[in-house]
């Protein structure tokens, strides 16, 4: 088994705790060691770079210090957190400066940081060290005809990392079809879903979870996939909301591409937080139909 | 006091660090306006406050609820065929505001990351029971309620844990922010 540095993040410790069951279930089916990070703390998400970069940078360096110290790659499943870590880790490769203020600061915590070791998307992980065929020779309950949205949402494709395709991308369609699943075609997969204003910006958020809703359900599909906890918890939760402000039955269930993952490896439904949910995810668990239920 | 500088140049310092183009080289042409997910709800578009900057209308632009309603979802960054980091330029005039107090009053945005980070130095992590429920009455008793009832079913599934998690080193995390900024705020 691969061993990684996992930073789960805090919402996976809370909301998004299906995300964390479901990431170390379906990774240790296909041999990814999720190691988690010891006394690791939080990227600061939005709101500390909101007030001082600075400061958000060291909250993110002493996580991967943490990180390097153990000499694995950091995986991150929460797409913010990643963003978060991918540039801080750029930034002080680039500018010694930086590397030197963060590192004073880190030094009251005994930790250094080089940035040896790549930052990567759970996501990532499972498509480039697991691989799309070796994921299919291993399904052994196809979700066949599962009509799923791949929703990429924005961190993990936006800022532009490298030359990678921002408009378009096509890694989630292949991974659903991987797993035997009907990825859906929609425009709104990399629309973002609102999920740093819900709190700040309600109506406009819930506007953001009702163009996606409206796209996903128009496209007729049964699940909408998600990568991060944030865009999960957004379209899960607010829905009672949405259907509320915009007078709309939507009833879709939001799963996370770990929870797809497992089910088609045959893992139990329990194991991977399905249960849950708020909205429920009862059309998957009709797809994978030898699954035992919850 | 020195003579002050332009608006306009002061936002340009304010990028130092961005890796985009400078403002000055936007075209105008709008397609962040028209790529913008919450645009609606934007007093001016970020184009608009792009060339608000560039004639130095800093009241106004300050005043405007633009920069605070930005998502931070970067699909202007990757579409602008100038190359500008607007977003980025959102976050700068985010914190800006907040050095400066000069932040349209009424807004959730700024005392949110203020208790975002006071959370973060108490803890070390986030905790969502804290966070949400003292901005959430400002929605109204409906949304209150709303949000009540979705709150007791989180806890019942398992997901809202009833006590904040506190890392084991808080203190050398506290020690670490301090080397940062020294006034900064362990409590």
């Amino acid at each position: 088994m691969k061993q990684y540095a996992y930073y789960p993040g805090c919402s996976l410790e809370s909301l998004a705790v299906s995300y964390h069951l479901s990431a170390i279930e379906s990774g240790r089916e296909l041999g990814l060691d999720l190691k988690e990070i010891d006394d690791w703390n939080c990227c600061g998400a939005t709101a500390y770079f909101h007030v001082d970069e600075l400061l958000a940078n060291t909250l993110v360096a002493r996580n991967l210090a943490l990180a390097e110290k153990d000499g694995l790659d950091f995986v991150a499943p929460c797409t913010g957190c990643y963003k978060n870590a991918y540039f801080t880790r750029a930034d002080i490769r680039e500018d010694p400066d930086l590397a030197e203020h963060i590192n004073f600061a880190l030094e009251a915590d005994n930790l250094h940081y080089e940035g040896k070791y790549p930052v990567r998307h759970l996501l990532e992980v499972f498509i480039e060290d697991v691989g799309y065929e070796q994921i299919e020779q291993k399904v052994t309950r196809p979700l066949r005809g599962l009509r799923v949205a791949p929703y990429y949402g924005c961190q993990l494709v936006r800022p532009r990392k490298d030359h990678e395709e921002t408009e378009n991308p096509q890694f989630l369609e292949k991974l659903l079809s991987s797993i035997g699943a009907k990825p859906i075609d929609y425009h709104s997969k990399v629309r973002c879903c609102g999920g740093s204003l819900i709190i700040t910006n309600r109506s406009a958020a819930l506007d953001m979870v009702y163009v996606l809703l409206k796209d996903a359900a128009e496209n007729e599909a049964d699940v909408i996939t998600t990568l991060c906890p944030m865009c999960n918890v957004n379209l899960e939760l607010y829905q009672k909301q949405v259907n509320r402000e915009y007078g709309t039955e939507f009833s879709i269930p939001v799963m996370y591409f770990t929870q797809l993952i497992g089910l088609a490896l045959g893992i139990a439904p329990g194991r991977l937080g399905i249960g849950k949910e708020l909205v429920s995810m009862a059309p998957a668990l009709y797809y994978a139909p030898e699954s035992e239920q919850v | 006091m020195a003579a002050t500088l332009p608006f306009s140049k002061e936002v340009a310092n304010l990028m130092y660090a961005s890796h985009g183009n400078p403002i000055h080289t936007c075209i105008q042409c709008g397609t962040c306006a028209g790529t913008c997910p919450a645009v609606e709800f934007m007093e001016y578009t970020p184009r608009e406050i792009i060339a608000m900057i560039g004639a130095d209308l800093r009241d106004e632009v300050l005043a405007s609820n633009t920069y605070w309603s930005c998502a931070s979802c970067f699909h202007c960054n990757v579409r602008c065929p100038a190359g500008i980091d607007i977003a980025g330029l959102m976050y700068a005039l985010k914190r800006y505001s907040m050095w400066k107090d000069l932040y349209t009053e009424g807004l959730i945005g700024p005392e949110f990351s203020e208790s975002f980070i006071k959370m973060i130095m108490r803890t070390g992590r986030s905790y969502e029971p804290v966070l949400a429920p003292t901005y959430i009455f400002k929605y109204g008793t409906r949304e209150m309620i709303q949000e009540a009832q979705t709150a007791s079913s989180l806890v019942l599934k398992g997901r809202m844990p009833l006590l904040p998690k506190r890392i084991k080193r808080i203190e050398h995390l506290r020690e670490v922010v301090r080397r940062i900024v020294p006034i900064g705020g362990a409590s």
